[in-house]
């Protein structure tokens, strides 16, 4: 079994519980982070006795998305207004920021059923992680939204998959904070249960699937899976990973400078107060009541 | 900027409303009024200043469908079709008219790179529920009615509604025509959110000021992985397959279904006739014409 440093690996009750452990982060996905989150699936796929696997987050954070610290295109020296590093052209631009989806389809495609536990905040692709899992079930804090498409950014297809056309673009083009009734009702969630009983809840299902033939829940979660890719989801993914590209690439002076002022300056903490205090109320959750 | 007889055009809020004005006949979607939305919708789209369309309907009313006022050749039966023409012409001719008139609208609307949010109120029938339901987003008045009556002298449905509601949901009201009022509406995936009637407005242009604080080519991408991201899935086939179906169903015409409305088109009478035909529907299952509140 792989050591892991920034999740931790917990058999139990027929399952395996992967906690993203990057508190002090909110549980931002780093390269690293990922990378071990992969081969806890490369442990899960070769251990018979775990039927199925429960992701959640430590802390009060599910996962906040990217770490915006090591994002490879995330050149803060940009020379205005061209929007690019100095000496950089724009293949290099571009080049930087194509990458790999597989790391998001992998969950998708995973042989055993993946059950998100979604225990608070999850932002950006912290939304996409908890979206790719094939059962998930909220805790009634938890917090969806895509902060990230108000400096410039991508929404990812899956919630349109999940959400339907309307509801997906109603928080994805304004990156709008929704609560777990909201994921609930729009179809993000399977299931919204109080705080202490998320854990306890997700075990649950984790255990009457086992009382299932593996065969027969791996062929059943096919159906599902490649059913959609069949009917084009794989197509629609693709795409949403080119135009993730220029969701990245294409900066104007006016939404980005500020960021990467901040970065250098201040901290992302005052920038991020000063992007998001316009959009409050937020229309559900914990920024929705106090105006700034 | 242009000068519009048949919509009314106001920048505002960071946006532009766009409103369908015949009052008269409930807004009902003529030739003239879709070229001039067409017009109105190119303008917003070259206005840097505009981030958002919001569309909606004049006196309370979105629209009661296409306007169907015309006078139209006599038929002749039982064939169904203009007296002395031929079944290949005038199937040539509603395919080509189709395409032009509906489709390429259509597309031309789905594919717009700014959000389009119909706000819908009152009536909302027929082509109109497609032209509220292709928006982007759709919010609907608490006392919004969509329904496609047209079904019931024979005319198509459009596969928007599949994709909003669903295979079932979508089947319930399009193989009957039935209304649904604006709680059903959201129940189906059809609208975004129900807002008393008198803030509706409001309400979007809220939505629109939201939109316009995201730089505009994230929010042009993020339209893109929603809608392309469907037409990777099919959705572009659907469509096109709908239009060829939708030849078809506009070229049928059946004596028994059909004559009694032409009659009445010709002497005027077009009110009693649709009395005559949604006679045998009510009760609807929802809405004002639904005998209690939500009879199913």
């Amino acid at each position: 079994m792989a050591e892991y440093k920034e999740i931790l690996y917990q058999k139990q009750r027929r399952g395996v519980l992967i906690t993203l452990n990057r508190p002090e982060a909110m549980n931002a996905i780093s390269r690293s982070l990922i990378k071990e989150l992969h081969q806890a699936l490369d442990d899960v796929e070769k251990d018979p006795e775990i039927r199925a696997v429960i992701l959640t987050g430590a802390g009060r954070a599910f996962s906040s998305g990217m770490d915006q610290g090591n994002q490879p295109g995330r050149r803060r020296d940009k020379v205005w207004p061209y929007g690019m590093a100095p000496g950089q052209t724009t293949a290099q631009l571009i080049e930087s920021w194509r990458h790999d989806d597989r790391n998001f389809m992998r969950l998708w495609e995973f042989g055993k059923p993946i059950i998100g536990a979604i225990n608070g905040w999850t932002m950006g692709a912290g939304s996409w992680l908890a979206l790719f899992t094939h059962i998930t079930i909220a805790s009634e804090n938890a917090v969806f939204s895509q902060p990230e498409v108000r400096h410039g950014s991508n929404t990812s297809f899956m919630w349109t998959l999940l959400a339907g056309f309307k509801n997906a673009l109603r928080y994805g083009l304004t990156g709008d904070h929704i609560d777990a009734q909201e994921a609930l009702r729009i179809g993000l969630v399977n299931k919204v249960v109080p705080a202490d009983k998320l854990l306890d809840e997700c075990f649950h299902i984790v255990e009457r699937i086992a009382l299932v033939p593996p065969e027969t829940v791996k062929i059943n979660l096919a159906v599902a899976t490649m059913g959609l890719q069949m009917m084009g989801l794989r197509d629609a993914l693709l795409l949403d990973n080119q135009l993730s590209v220029p969701a990245h690439v294409l900066l104007r002076e006016e939404y980005r400078k500020p960021l990467d002022d901040a970065r250098a300056n201040e901290g992302i903490r005052t920038y991020l107060k000063l992007r998001d205090g316009p959009f409050q109320p937020e229309p559900f959750g914990p920024k929705s009541k106090n105006r700034q | 900027m242009a000068n519009y007889q048949t919509i009314l055009y106001e920048k505002k809020r960071r946006g532009v409303q766009i409103t369908l004005n015949r009052p008269k006949v409930l807004n009902a979607l003529s030739e003239e009024l879709l070229n001039e939305l067409d017009a109105a919708l190119e303008e917003a789209r070259t206005d840097a200043e505009i981030r958002a369309v919001v569309l909606t309907g004049a006196g309370g009313v979105f629209s009661t469908g296409e306007d169907i006022s015309g006078d139209d050749r006599p038929t002749a039966w039982p064939y169904g079709i203009p007296e002395n023409s031929s079944l290949v012409y005038e199937y040539d001719k509603i395919r080509d008219q189709d395409r032009k008139s509906f489709l390429e609208r259509q597309l031309y609307r789905w594919e717009y790179p700014k959000p389009i949010i119909g706000a819908v109120s009152g009536w909302c029938l027929g082509a109109a529920s497609w032209l509220a339901l292709t928006c982007h987003l759709t919010y609907a008045a608490d006392d919004a009615v969509f329904g496609q009556p047209q079904i019931r002298h024979a005319s198509g449905t459009d596969f928007i509604w599949v994709m909003l509601a669903g295979f079932k949901n979508a089947l319930r009201y399009s193989l009957t025509g039935d209304h649904i009022d604006a709680r059903e509406a959201l129940r189906l995936g059809l609208v975004n959110q129900i807002v008393p009637k008198d803030k509706l407005l409001d309400e979007c242009f809220a939505f629109v000021e939201r939109v316009a604080l995201v730089p505009p080519e994230t929010v042009k991408i993020n339209l893109h992985i929603s809608r392309m991201g469907l037409e990777m899935m099919g959705l572009r086939k659907a469509w096109l397959l709908n239009s060829e179906l939708s030849a078809m169903a506009r070229l049928t015409k059946e004596e028994e279904f059909n004559r009694k409305m032409e009659e009445a088109r010709q002497k005027g009478g077009l009110k009693a006739f649709f009395q005559t035909r949604d006679a045998p529907f009510q009760p609807e299952p929802f809405g004002p014409r639904a005998r209690t509140g939500n009879r199913r």
